[in-house]
């Protein structure tokens, strides 16, 4: 397409029939001084952005295209410009606090709709229940917490059979982990998380390769078929997307009563304490 | 079950574990609730530091 095409379709969207022809011998005059001053593609460049600059209310407005005159809704917009112009302070006050209340609506709602479903990722999540603690005085809860004993995982498995149960806590500070697989660091992080090994029971979509009632049983364990650093980096990389845990092979500046006890490491991604 | 932590001396002194049950399906958890909070009243009797007297099963809906 030649540039006077372009420029003739360009126009054609938006500016009125009585304004087009004097606009386009403008643009046009312009775009043969550029090209003798830039080259041809810098001008036809320049083209586009001088089109798209006559693309404002000022031309708009006298289309006639677009909407009937006497219609109801032409007749609101154009009442509404002449408003907005007539009142600009006020105009910016209101819309900006549209834009403000739009914005708040929408965060709310993203912030409802993960707190709504943050779990839900997890198979057959309508089985899955957390363990809770409620301080109850005379009847009334004063104070509750989503933490709980680890002796409940015992009673639990004690009392209910078919009911699966894991705990696991998360270490509050950074304690510099490194994660290495045959002398090569794959991926440093700062906390761990230790957890049981029934941990793959209750969660057992988590465990990408391997088998959940095998898995974790030994402290040196990777969670897969495979002992390549290739696979512990796949599912490194595959955790942090979704928020699972992964066992590691060897583990560097861990405390010493921390090591007797399976250590994961677990990112959150989008967090829920 | 996993042994890890069976034999670790602090079941019922510090709250500090997140806990979570898979039930098999149609399983009433309100039954497995109240169960379960008896449990635990009869177990605080045996561990005084048990100072928190309910333990409730929450979907975390």
């Amino acid at each position: 397409m030649n540039s006077e095409k372009l420029l003739e379709s360009l126009l054609g969207f938006f500016c009125p029939k009585e304004l087009r022809e004097e606009i386009e011998g403008d643009l046009l005059q312009r775009f043969r001084k550029d090209t003798d001053r830039y080259g041809i593609k810098r001008a036809k460049l320049k083209l586009l952005l001088n089109t798209i600059k006559f693309f404002r209310p000022g031309i708009i407005l006298r289309n006639h295209l677009s909407f009937k005159r006497n219609s109801m809704i032409s007749h609101y917009i154009s009442l509404s410009f002449r408003s907005i112009l007539r009142n600009k302070v006020f105009s910016l006050i209101n819309i900006t606090g549209l834009a403000v209340g739009l914005i708040a609506f929408f965060l709310i709602i993203q912030y409802v709709t993960f707190e709504m479903g943050f779990d839900r990722f997890h198979k057959d999540h309508e089985q899955l229940y957390r363990v809770v603690h409620q301080q109850v005085k005379n009847g009334e809860v004063t104070n509750s917490s989503a933490m709980s004993y680890i002796g409940i995982r015992k009673l639990i498995y004690d009392n209910f059979p078919g009911v699966h149960a894991t705990g696991f806590s998360r270490t509050p500070i950074d304690l510099g982990i490194t994660y290495i697989y045959k002398d090569k660091t794959i991926w440093n992080h700062g906390s761990l998380i230790s957890a049981d090994t029934a941990f793959f029971n209750v969660f057992p979509e988590l465990l990408l390769k391997g088998n959940p009632s095998t898995a974790l049983k030994s402290e040196k364990d990777i969670v897969s078929p495979k002992s390549s650093p290739q696979i512990l980096l796949e599912l490194t990389i595959l955790f942090m997307n979704y928020s699972v845990m992964c066992r590691i092979s060897r583990i560097l500046n861990m405390p010493r009563s921390l090591s007797r006890y399976p250590v994961f490491s677990k990112i959150f991604p989008r967090r829920h304490t | 079950m996993g042994t890890g932590w069976d034999t670790a001396t602090f079941y019922w002194d510090n709250p500090s574990f997140h806990t979570y049950v898979r039930v098999p399906k149609s399983t009433d958890i309100n039954l497995v609730q109240s169960r379960l909070n008896g449990l635990l009243i009869e177990q605080a009797k045996s561990f005084p530091n048990i100072v928190w007297s309910a333990g409730v099963l929450s979907t975390g809906k």
